[in-house]
């Protein structure tokens, strides 16, 4: 079984900027002329008076065969949209060739139309640079290229940088670095101009810089055109029109550049407005019919419209409050939030650090209270009326608005700190509201049936825009200001501290339908389902926990949990009790699970299970046992449907959509359907010797790596009939089953790791890393083990060479380490610990103690974040992200 | 030129250092940050200082990082700010020693400055315990000599307490993975439920276990009548008319005075002591002690002391003058027997006299501090009940009325003293030995939030983090949390102001406390305001809340006070005082595990008891066999 399959990441099979369409649908468009080409040639050649002849009778049939053709042109065209529309959804419509604004439009959409909204799935990949993970600002995706701005802002380091990455794979295309400093400002594109500014608050000489990105594209690093040095931050994204770029700075007014460069290559400031005339210029001005409209914040709270070419002051609409979202323009109106607070302090800390000046000050009480006072939770959106200045309505909410309002159609769409969103009517009326827990600081993305908001804990939701309910939700497991972009099928967004992530898959694509086995197949180290590793873990549940007195006995669990559509499957050993659980999640990341059913077995369970939607399978006692068999449960009930008898073979086994595999016996290895779960059917066994781990897949071929009379061997067997295809020997007995990856077969031995070539077994590589102890687990890029002197080894399986080796803190229990992206995760003494393999330093994940909850007894596996393994004091327990 | 180079550069460098200036409150610049941000982090002390304001530091210790120097010399005139520089040589010149400098480099690229490049930068805090000062931020410059660039008052968002606090601070990051020092309280209200009006003045409200099942019922009392209120777990009733308790109170204490396993209420209503025993029933039978010349100098406060650790309590009465154990005779009077032997220092006192109990030398040992307005005594424990004869200690309570608690602000298992009073709020830090100063105002931002007025005091972890917070009453202003950030340097926690809730609380209140009255796992805050409306302010919880009450029952060996310490792994988590007839001492717990409480049984043997906290609250009884 292909991994990439598995892990569901998306390869792009485009990788030039822009695509707009495929080889594939170019060659179907063109195909019938082809064929007629070709087929009038071979007439022409062969006989040339037929050719006369058939062109004589298609005149005569002119009609007929125009219509013919029209039939066939539209059917070319027909079948090439299909085409289209199964290539990929999540790569199809590009729809937009700029993003020239905050949140890319006039109606401040954040979406790029023409791919299916996502609604399922989780984290398809993240992007960090340099050990920088912080991204305050909202990414913009043109094309298949995603534009983001990065921070690192710490008190030695004030440092950022502007990207282009590749939207589908995540990979960088460019970085613009050179001094570029942490910010909050978003870039905006048109054509080859990407204007964006640096700083965050306190950096007071912030500059606007302006790249060109088809420079930068054919370099492959950051060009820069030009850039100005402003008197304060810019933390204002641009608005670029009219061949102009505009943007605020903060306490140093409105500036209008010029996109061109002069001829010295310096920015040409065509106008710039004063801060005291425009205090707190932090919103991102928006331009419209050659009026630039910016709103002022803190001592300004105004509206301002100017003209675009000269900056001379048009009108001004003063507001109550601080405006620090960005004016969004639909059908002649204009739309500003406001109120008290700003992205890190709300209106109380206001009011608090107001009580403190006017103290100082020597104001009185009565005259602090009357100013305190006034600063309290509050927030409202205006409609005014771009021609008359009009405030055509007020709609008030308990907190304030700071990110832009959404228009569709006829509908507005918002955030507020109060932690609702607001669906509103373009005149004003109230159409839903929606409670998310959590402050709302940025702005809404308007998908085709869904809108999407993000809370600044982080908590991404899509809501169908009709009925306002979720259809999805994913933690990013950071906090977050910035707002989602939503394009090519998913969502884009930055996080403070989990980097630059897309998530998210179009329409309801079902989850993994099994798990394959131990970790969840061959290769896997238990983490399927691509969700983010929070910074820490720490102690949610026990199941079934710590024995609640003297009588009651230690839950054994020896074998990993197998984790299956909300529910866990546990191999439990209490007292003389033994058998499978099936716990059911609880209803939020970290609550916990409640017992579905318990299946039980004459013998102890040692092995991790499997399921499938329909049935669940395990298998009980060691080689030595009696009665061991291979169990297969419904799913639901937990009733045994059949059972297929173990003999002294490990009992292993692995399932694929349609098989289970198993080393029955010490010889033998076994091949079962399990197309229809409530039917035993045996397909084949083969002479492999006595199996080590379980099994690797291809699509129709299974290897083996096996002791058969005493000769380590690899095999490769035919998966329909178990014919051995070929077999090679091994320098050493193989630790665990091997692994297919990168084309390549990898097995774990005494001396390190081999790889093998699938189609004769040929050796590949050999990397002494040591011997291995551990199943080997992998990713796309990378294989990880632990060896017998517990240290973890990663491996770059396309370079076949050793990359990392983990000896600060030894791995503990010879188990697998949790091979995530970049990340790996290994159980160590007293603590489990997080190694980051681009920084190459490990940091304490959650801290563990023999004392409690006890001493690692499975390896680990991860679901929606959390971390699950069994320790010797209470059994199997989850790890949730801590979120103090 | 090089000078104007220099120049230019420092102001280059000064707005560079703007990012690091943005700490006032932010996430992202807790000392947590600052710590593992830094390449090193050394405690200096200075060792001289010329006029010309070269001053040499010996690094007494490298908290973080390595290095071979043993010194550091500093050019304290190097920035353009003189003024600050001479004040840095005059308090060195006074013999103020200590600092600690954090040092990390800064990237100073493509400004176009000459000499830009990686710059090491430092942020030195420089104060002590007795003196604040502030923060300054250092470059180095050419030979290795830190030069000045300006002082750094928006690192006080960062730290604002005394450097030696900054150091215990620094020790605890580097040595757990998981420190945290929050930026905010990270904890809101639930919707306020309102018990009613209280007729009269209350002159204080008090969690009572009274029927020694862990729940806490309300006791307000009132000179003119005080009230029960039962806690069902969900919601108070008013029951003192069903209970039949008809005390009016000036001072009063709980405890089972008559050793029958149920807690009274010891009542005095400023002419004489009355005592209401509870019944089987749970209603209360009242019988009046005349107090003669037992209380003839009145009684300012009453408490209840299990003296020798017999489980018997017996009453102790703060009077203007030594306190006295108030011992009942068989014909129904009460002996008095004073706290101590030897003769009342009653000069230079001022007003007072209400006690504190606790073991305030860390012998394991519950001790007393009397409280006056201009200096206290303190009363040391032995074993077996006894007291020595009284020490004076410098702690003041100041001007009028005062309200006072223990609680141990920066964890080192001695419990310091907070008291708010009409004139200011103060925080006597316990060193040890019995010394006390009074640190307020290196204490974070309490130290200039407080308001004088104070009507009422109470210590409690209010945001499950295992540090001990502070609630305070006015008598004309709203309410006012603190939360400690660790290491007594206190956050105000905005998000927990009920003054938008409640308007009528900028009125000013008559009495507050904390208390987890639902068994959830968080405290919630009861408080009577002035026009007598009373209101519950339950903490809302999402998930579960971590917690462990710790507590003596009345069933058990010995009533206290206690005092005990809380051990995470090798870390002193604090010290609580707990006694029998209370709901018990809160830990609030941030995460799950175990946790080692550890005390001293009255006889003197040390006692210790592991507490795993899983999945919600957890209570503990300490002095469980009789």
């Amino acid at each position: 079984m292909e991994l990439s399959a598995v892990l569901k990441i998306s390869e792009s099979s485009f990788s030039v900027v822009p695509i707009l369409v495929g080889p594939l649908q170019a060659l179907i468009a063109l195909l019938p002329a082809i064929m007629i080409a070709i087929g009038s040639l071979l007439v022409s050649l062969f006989k040339p008076s037929t050719l006369k002849k058939l062109l004589h009778l298609l005149w005569a049939q002119k009609v007929a065969v125009i219509i013919i053709a029209l039939v066939i042109w539209g059917g070319v065209h027909l079948f090439s949209l299909m085409g289209r529309g199964t290539v990929s959804k999540a790569s199809a419509g590009t729809g937009k060739t700029e993003w020239s604004l905050f949140r890319g439009s006039l109606d401040r959409r954040g979406s790029v139309p023409g791919a299916e909204d996502p609604a399922s799935g989780k984290v398809n990949w993240s992007f960090s640079h340099e050990g920088i993970k912080t991204f305050y600002s909202s990414p913009c995706v043109v094309g298949n290229r995603l534009y983001a701005t990065s921070a690192r802002y710490e008190f030695f380091k004030n440092i950022g940088a502007i990207y282009s990455i590749d939207a589908d794979t995540g990979k960088l295309v460019w970085a613009y670095q050179a001094g570029y400093r942490a910010t909050f400002s978003s870039p905006s594109v048109s054509g080859k101009y990407l204007v964006v500014g640096e700083g965050l608050h306190f950096t007071g000489d912030s500059r606007v810089f302006c790249i060109d990105i088809e420079q930068s594209e054919k370099k492959r690093e950051g060009v820069k055109l030009w850039s100005f040095r402003t008197k304060n931050h810019v933390e204002s994204s641009p608005c670029i029109a009219d061949g102009r770029a505009y943007v605020g700075a903060g306490s140093d007014g409105l500036y209008c550049f010029a996109l061109e460069p002069d001829k010295n290559g310096n920015a040409q400031l065509l106008w710039h407005v004063e801060t005291k005339d425009y205090p707190d210029c932090e919103s991102s001005p928006v331009c419209f019919e050659g009026k630039v409209y910016e709103a002022l914040g803190i001592d300004g709270q105004a509206l301002v419209c100017f003209d675009g070419a000269t900056g001379k002051e048009l009108w001004k609409v003063k507001t109550p409050y601080p405006v620090f979202g960005s004016p969004s323009i639909s059908n002649n109106k204009i739309y500003i939030g406001m109120g008290y607070g700003d992205f890190v302090n709300n209106a109380d800390a206001w009011a608090g650090n107001l009580r403190l000046k006017l103290e100082k000050e020597g104001k009185s009480p009565a005259e602090i209270l009357k100013a305190v006072k006034e600063i309290k939770p509050i927030g409202e959106v205006w409609c005014i009326d771009l021609k008359t200045q009009a405030i055509a309505w007020k709609f008030t909410v308990g907190d304030t608005v700071l990110g832009s309002a959404a228009i569709d159609g006829d509908k507005i769409y918002f955030g507020s700190r109060d932690k609702n969103i607001y669906c509103i009517s373009t005149d004003g009326k109230l159409l839903h509201k929606w409670n998310a827990h959590a402050p709302l600081v940025t702005s809404p993305s308007i998908g085709d049936k869904t809108v999407y908001i993000v809370s600044d804990t982080g908590q991404i939701w899509g809501l169908d825009k009709k009925t306002f309910a979720p259809v999805w939700d994913i933690s990013l497991n950071s906090p977050t200001m910035s707002s989602p972009c939503v394009a090519r099928g998913h969502v884009y967004i930055g996080t403070t501290s989990n980097g630059l992530v897309c998530v998210g898959q179009p329409g309801g694509e079902a989850e993994k339908t099994f798990w394959a086995g131990s970790l969840g197949g061959s290769g896997r180290s238990g983490w399927l389902d691509g969700s983010l590793l929070p910074l820490r873990g720490e102690y949610a549940w026990g199941y079934p926990g710590a024995p609640k007195d003297a009588e009651e006995k230690l839950a054994l669990i020896r074998s990993p949990g197998a984790f299956l559509k909300g529910a866990f499957y546990i191999a439990a050993n209490q007292g003389n009790v033994f058998g499978l659980a099936k716990l059911k999640s609880g209803e939020k990341t970290g609550t916990a699970p409640v017992k579905a059913w318990f299946a039980p077995a004459k013998n102890p369970v040692y092995l991790s299970a499997a399921a499938n939607e329909d049935a669940v399978f395990f298998v009980d006692g060691r080689a030595a046992d009696k009665n061991r068999a291979l169990h297969c449960l419904d799913q639901k009930s937990g009733k045994e449907l059949w059972q297929y008898g173990v003999g002294d073979g490990s009992g292993e086994f692995i399932i694929t959509k349609e098989k289970l595999i198993i080393a029955a016996t010490a010889k033998e290895l076994a091949c079962l359907d399990i197309k229809v779960p409530a039917v035993k059917k045996e397909l084949w066994r083969s002479e492999t010797g006595s199996v080590a781990g379980v099994p690797a897949f291809t699509a129709d071929i299974v290897i083996t790596a096996a002791v058969k009379a005493k000769v380590p061997e690899l095999a490769a067997l035919d998966l329909e009939t178990g014919i051995k295809l070929w077999a090679k020997p091994l320098a050493s007995a193989p630790k665990a089953g091997p692994v297919f990856t990168k084309g390549l077969i990898w097995v774990g031995g005494a001396a390190g790791i081999e790889s093998y070539e699938l189609l004769d077994g040929k050796q590949a590589s050999s990397i002494k890393c040591g011997a291995v102890a551990s199943p080997l687990v992998c990713n796309l890029e990378r294989l990880a083990c632990v060896t017998s002197g517990g240290e973890v080894v990663v491996v770059d399986t396309e370079k076949g060479k050793e990359i990392a080796r983990i000896t600060d803190q030894k791995a503990v229990g010879g188990y697998p380490p949790l091979l995530l992206e970049d990340m790996l995760l290994y159980g160590a003494k007293e603590a489990i610990l997080a190694y980051d393999l681009k920084a190459q330093k490990s940091v304490q994940w959650a801290k563990i103690r023999a004392s409690w909850p006890g001493i690692m007894t499975t390896p680990m596996i991860m679901v929606d974040s959390s971390v699950y393994f069994a320790t010797d004091k209470e059994g199997f327990i989850c790890l949730k992200p801590k979120t103090k | 030129m090089a000078a104007i180079k220099k120049e230019v550069l420092f102001l280059v460098i000064f707005f560079m250092l703007c990012p690091a200036a943005r700490a006032f409150i932010n996430p992202n610049f807790t000392p947590v940050d600052m710590v593992r941000q830094s390449e090193q982090v050394f405690i200096l002390e200075f060792k001289s200082v010329d006029n010309d304001g070269k001053a040499v530091a010996v690094i007494s210790k490298a908290l973080k990082g390595k290095t071979e120097q043993k010194e550091l010399v500093l050019d304290l005139m190097a920035g353009a700010l003189a003024e600050d520089g001479k004040e840095f040589i005059s308090r060195i010149k006074e013999g103020q020693k200590e600092a600690v400098i954090f040092i990390g480099t800064f990237k100073v690229e493509n400004v176009g400055v000459e000499g830009a490049g990686d710059q090491a930068m430092g942020f030195l805090h420089f104060g002590n315990q007795y003196s604040p000062w502030r923060w300054v931020n250092f470059m180095k410059g050419k030979k290795e000599i830190w030069d000045m660039v300006k002082v750094e008052n928006y690192l006080l968002g960062t730290w604002s307490g005394s450097t030696e606090m900054l150091i215990r601070a620094v020790d605890y990051i580097q040595s757990d993975p998981d420190a945290v020092m929050p930026f905010a309280v990270g904890a809101e209200w639930g919707d306020k439920a309102g018990l009613g009006k209280i007729k009269g003045r209350v002159t204080a409200l008090a969690p009572v276990d009274l029927l020694d099942n862990g729940r806490a019922d309300l006791f307000a009392a009132s000179p003119d009548g005080d009230h029960i209120y039962r806690n069902n777990g969900k919601a108070f009733t008013e029951v003192t008319a069903k209970l039949g308790l008809s005390s009016s109170s000036t001072a009063f204490a709980w405890g089972d005075l008559n050793y029958d396993g149920r807690l009274d209420l010891a009542s005095w209503n400023g002419k004489e002591l009355n005592i209401f025993f509870q019944k089987k029933d749970g209603t209360f039978e009242k019988k009046n002690y005349p107090a003669g010349e037992a209380l003839k100098d009145g009684c300012l406060a009453l408490s209840v002391f299990d003296r020798g650790g017999q489980g018997k309590s017996v009453l102790l009465a703060g009077t203007g003058a030594s306190p006295v154990f108030l011992l009942p005779q068989a014909d129904g009077s009460l002996k008095a027997e004073p706290l101590a032997e030897g003769v009342f220092p009653g000069k230079d006192l001022g007003e007072g006299g209400n006690c504190l109990a606790a073991d305030f030398d860390g012998d394991g040992i519950t001790d007393i501090i009397q409280l006056f307005s201009k200096n206290s005594l303190f009363y040391k424990g032995k074993t077996g009940g006894a007291f020595d004869a009284p020490l004076t200690v410098n702690i003041e309570t100041g001007k009028g009325r005062f309200a006072a608690c223990t609680g141990d602000f920066d964890a080192d298992g001695l419990p310091d003293i907070f008291i708010a009073s009409e004139d200011k709020c103060r925080i006597w830090q316990n060193l040890g030995s019995v010394k006390f100063v009074e640190l307020i105002k290196l204490s974070g931002e309490i130290s200039y939030m407080w308001r004088p007025g104070g009507v009422d005091v109470a210590v409690g972890d209010i945001n499950n983090d295992g540090r001990q917070d502070i609630f305070i009453s006015y008598a004309t202003l709203t309410t006012q949390l603190f939360f400690n950030r660790g290491f007594r340097s206190f956050g105000h926690a905005r998000e927990l102001n009920i003054d938008q809730a409640l308007p009528a609380s900028n009125e000013g209140q008559q009495a507050g406390c904390l208390l987890d009255y639902n068994g959830d796992g968080a405290l919630d805050m009861a408080v009577v305001l002035n026009n007598g409306e009373f209101w519950l302010f339950p903490r809302k919880v999402e998930e579960t809340a971590l917690s462990i009450t710790a507590a003596l029952s009345l069933s058990g060996a010995y009533f206290g006070p206690l005092t005990f310490t809380a051990w995470k792994d090798k870390r002193c988590l604090g010290s609580w005082t707990v006694k029998a007839g209370e709901p018990g001492a809160f830990i609030g717990m941030p995460e799950a595990g175990p946790v080692t409480l550890k005390w001293l049984t009255p006889d003197g043997k040390p006692a210790e008891k592991e507490v795993i906290v899983k999945n919600g609250p957890v209570r503990v009884i300490l002095n469980k066999d009789k």
